[in-house]
């Protein structure tokens, strides 16, 4: 087990190395964030060619891309280009604070919905109810979220006026009494957090239906049932346990997802997240922010694989690592 | 003298009872599948036939009373901001959407097909080589770099996008084909066909490929599906096909602000695409159950 966890990280330094050399190419195609500043004539070519030397620009790009690397290894994560020179990593820190509070949210909202279904409807196989949350999987992964977004904003939001469509809070509410702000962000969090749970119960649902049905084809389960242990027994002792080993692996890998945020429904809703703020920072090449943000993501992605083959250890005996 | 010539698995009957044929007939007995195909069909052909029959074209701009107008006997779903017939633009978007949804998957499946069959057959150095590119890209933020690469790569058509989608799409059906060619270069009758002296490149795309496609086809449906979204999604962030040309992605990005005064304007191209993706979901889902051996023992 040890040696296995100790070769899987040394496997992960020269992947995570490749991921930033790929971003950080792709980001140079953007090309120089200085070029428009040209234009404006109250701006001296002097001082745009000091921008570009501050920041690299006159290099070409794998040559900034070790400056960067070796700065950013040795914890100095920078400032953003723009954003007047805020501090990356308070930047980042404001985004993740919004994208936390949605993304973890939709996870515990739509794991405790969706898992439970799936187990029910793999336990009545061709009912109508295993019909009905089938097409309910189908129909949530099917969904375009942006667009889901709006029919939600157009009917609770236009129509009924019950929830704000858009924003994180009521504009001078942050002086308010904790409770009052409480349940302010919470009325802008429902919508929000609607959408995002409609893809994610849908194949959390189809993942538990069908590791369910997996379980229950088994030889133990059916000589459980044979040596006359009560129905619930063989299915919350033997069953379920053994049914939820890949789910809980599953969650290793939604890390990304969590810190990430939602690019599309943080758009449609205007959510300061961690989703915006990559691209915001990707499009104007503001690489100091751009990297921390794609490299965060791509970290707790090659992680949060390894959790997730860790975590298959732990909740089954039967795997060994060597 | 005649001679008479039986075929490798035909039967008694005169019916062969290959493989593809015994698919054929699990997917028959799946009716949802059989229905989204059904409503598939009938969408493409929508598509290609609607823009004949519309007295409208897409481009054509009304007259200012005709702006904004809900649906009607004249309009249909009405017309968009611009005066435009929505059910004329739908046919148009839904050429564009799934355009881009089948030649995106395409271009990915070849992509794949080739790094996975190279990786899988030979193995080695080479094989690690792709493997650990491969899980490079895997491990890559997929939509921020999606949203780049379409606004920094030059042009504005449609092509564009399909590229870039497949840039990001390839990764999987690598995985899988590899994973097949690892477990069939072992078999006999690709020891036999070595034997004979069958080159390397032969044996990979005559004599191992078409084994192996079963998994992918599956893959390759839902992904039509997904790019679908994906080129959605990037058009309604402004980076994807580009107006005057309709896409259903587009012309949601123009309803968003219309949203209050014109609700057609969100709800057609929206239930366009989705009664479309649910259909190849529903329909990679039947291909998977009437593929899967294991389901019928």
């Amino acid at each position: 087990m040890r040696n296995y966890l100790i070769r899987r990280i040394l496997q992960m330094i020269p992947l995570f190395i490749g991921v930033a050399l790929v971003t950080f190419a792709v980001l140079s195609l953007v090309g120089d964030p200085f070029a428009q500043m040209a234009i404006n004539p109250r701006i001296k070519p002097e001082d745009i060619a000091r921008l570009r030397h501050t920041w690299g620009f006159d290099l070409p790009w794998y040559l900034r891309f070790f400056k960067w690397f070796f700065s950013m290894l040795t914890g100095n994560w920078g400032v953003s280009i723009f954003a007047g020179g805020k501090l990356v990593t308070e930047l980042v820190g404001r985004a993740i604070q919004y994208t936390l509070r949605f993304s973890i949210a939709t996870l515990i909202f739509s794991f405790i919905i969706a898992v439970p279904i799936g187990i029910y409807s793999a336990l009545h196989q061709y009912t109508f109810f295993d019909y009905f949350s089938t097409f309910f999987a189908f129909f949530g992964m099917s969904m375009p979220t942006f667009w889901f977004g709006f029919i939600l904003m157009m009917i609770f939001g236009l129509k009924l006026n019950w929830l704000p469509i858009g924003g994180v809070m009521t504009p001078g509410v942050e002086t308010a009494p904790f409770w009052v702000r409480f349940l302010d962000q919470a009325k802008y969090m429902i919508l929000p957090v609607i959408v995002l749970s409609l893809f994610e119960m849908g194949s959390w649902m189809r993942y538990a239906r069908s590791s369910m049905l997996e379980v229950v084809r088994q030889d133990y389960v059916r000589t459980a049932r044979a040596k006359g242990l009560p129905e619930r027994t063989v299915i919350f002792k033997h069953a379920l346990r053994n049914a939820l080993i890949p789910i809980v692996t599953l969650l290793g890998l939604s890390l990304p997802a969590i810190i990430s945020g939602a690019t599309i429904t943080e758009t449609v809703f205007g959510i300061p997240g961690m989703g915006r703020l990559t691209v915001d920072a990707m499009l104007s090449n503001d690489y100091p922010v751009a990297m921390v943000c794609l490299l965060l993501e791509s970290a707790l992605l090659i992680v949060g694989n390894l959790i997730a083959d860790l975590l298959y250890a732990v909740v089954d005996p039967r795997i060994r690592y060597s | 003298m005649a001679v008479e010539v039986t075929k490798v698995g035909e039967v008694a009957g005169g019916r062969v009872e290959t493989y593809w044929y015994l698919v054929g007939k699990r997917l028959r007995k799946h009716k949802l599948a059989m229905l989204s195909l059904f409503v598939l069909i009938l969408i493409i052909l929508a598509c290609i036939v609607g823009p004949y029959l519309s007295p409208y074209h897409m481009a054509e701009l009304g007259s200012t009373g005709e702006v904004m107008q809900p649906p009607s006997h004249a309009h249909l779903l009405g017309t968009d901001e611009l005066g435009r017939d929505v059910l004329t633009r739908l046919f148009y978007g839904g050429r564009i959407s799934l355009l881009v949804g089948f030649s995106s998957v395409f271009s990915a499946l070849v992509v794949g097909i080739i790094i996975g069959a190279y990786a899988g057959y030979y193995g080695g150095i080479l094989d690690t080589l792709l493997m650990r590119f491969t899980d490079i890209m895997f491990s890559i933020p997929v939509m921020p770099l999606l949203i780049v690469l379409s606004r920094v790569i030059p042009g504005s058509g449609v092509w564009k996008i399909v590229v870039v989608i497949a840039i990001f799409g390839w990764m999987t059906d690598a995985r899988i084909i590899r994973g097949m060619f690892l477990s069939l270069r072992e078999n006999e009758y690709v020891e036999a066909a070595r034997a004979i002296g069958v080159s390397n490149n032969r044996i990979i795309w005559r004599h191992i490929l078409p084994n192996s496609l079963a998994p992918i086809i599956v893959s390759a449906t839902l992904g039509v599906g997904g790019n679908i979204i994906y080129e959605a999604a990037l058009s309604y962030l402004g980076f994807g096909v580009m107006p005057p040309t309709p896409s259903w992605g587009n012309m949601l990005q123009n309803a968003e602000y219309a949203m209050a005064i014109a609700p057609w304007l969100v709800w057609s191209p929206g239930l366009a695409m989705f009664i479309t993706v649910l259909a190849f979901n529903y329909l990679g889902d039947g291909l998977r159950d009437a593929m899967d051996p294991r389901l019928y023992r």
